[in-house]
């Protein structure tokens, strides 16, 4: 084999150890968890449809770029916990209080569906 | 330093400056993207080409030579993030592109630099790394950078 190969061998190695390491995530955050949270689930798909479903989707079926959240098996203290820190393109705090709360209710209440 | 502690502590320090990690990471993109320009500009100046940029000589070299470097400098931070927190991903066609090209692109980047230092290859093998290169560069940013400009925010 010629010298011509040793650059398409070794760009080949390096894309095989980055595919590896995306595939690990060595960093990504675990799963957040918080305190339990009780909402109130009717109130919080309002506040859902004002303040999320613009990007998640009527319902949370998923949109762009919020990823579709029914189904998705988040409990509330997880969905809390995101919506206070932030994920990805998802500000951190985009609602608070008893808003969060309930929303955080409501979104368990879709996921489990 | 736990695996959490260093993510956090990346997050806390490009907050200090951008308003959320995936703009540092959009800016830092384009910051690279940039940068490439630079490098094909000059380039191409080296290969006797765009005779309205100065003459071919040292000082083109040396643009050269830094622009790369700051680029692949500025891709690191988004490197970091993207996968070694995010990760391979494909739930729609833009982040299953952006998956397959990120994957591809420090591959591409070595070989460059592989046949920028080696003499024997055909005088064909270095623009067409350097443009593969380039064109990589190119479409990660379209899929991440710029879908997120347009369609998220366009802000630091």
């Amino acid at each position: 084999m010629g010298r011509g190969w040793r650059p398409i061998l070794i760009g080949s190695g390096v894309v095989a150890v980055v595919f590896v390491v995306a595939q690990a995530r060595p960093f990504e955050p675990e799963a957040p968890s918080g305190a339990p949270v009780a909402g109130d689930a009717a109130r919080g798909e309002t506040v859902f449809a004002e303040r999320c479903a613009s990007c998640h989707g009527e319902g949370g079926g998923g949109g762009s770029p919020g990823p579709r959240l029914v189904g998705s098996g988040l409990d509330a203290a997880a969905v809390a916990a995101v919506v206070e820190r932030g994920r990805g393109v998802m500000p951190a705090g985009i609602v608070s209080g008893s808003d969060r709360d309930d929303v955080a209710t409501y979104v368990a209440s879709i996921a489990s569906g | 330093m736990t695996l959490a502690d260093v993510n956090e502590t990346y997050t806390d320090l490009v907050t200090t400056v951008f308003s959320s990690t995936i703009a540092a990471k959009a800016w830092f993109a384009t910051a690279a993207v940039a940068l490439a320009v630079v490098q094909v500009t000059t380039a191409a100046r080296i290969y006797g080409r765009l005779d309205f940029l100065p003459e071919r000589g040292s000082a083109v070299a040396v643009v050269h030579r830094w622009s790369g470097r700051l680029a692949f400098l500025c891709t690191l931070p988004v490197f970091f993030h993207c996968v070694t927190i995010l990760g391979w991903q494909t739930p729609d066609a833009r982040v299953a592109a952006h998956s397959v090209f990120g994957t591809f692109v420090y591959g591409v980047f070595a070989a460059k630099v592989l046949v920028v230092r080696d003499r024997s290859l055909p005088g064909w093998a270095l623009p067409a790394a350097g443009l593969t290169l380039a064109s990589t560069l190119g479409l990660l940013w379209a899929t991440s950078a710029l879908w997120y400009f347009l369609n998220v925010r366009f802000g630091f």
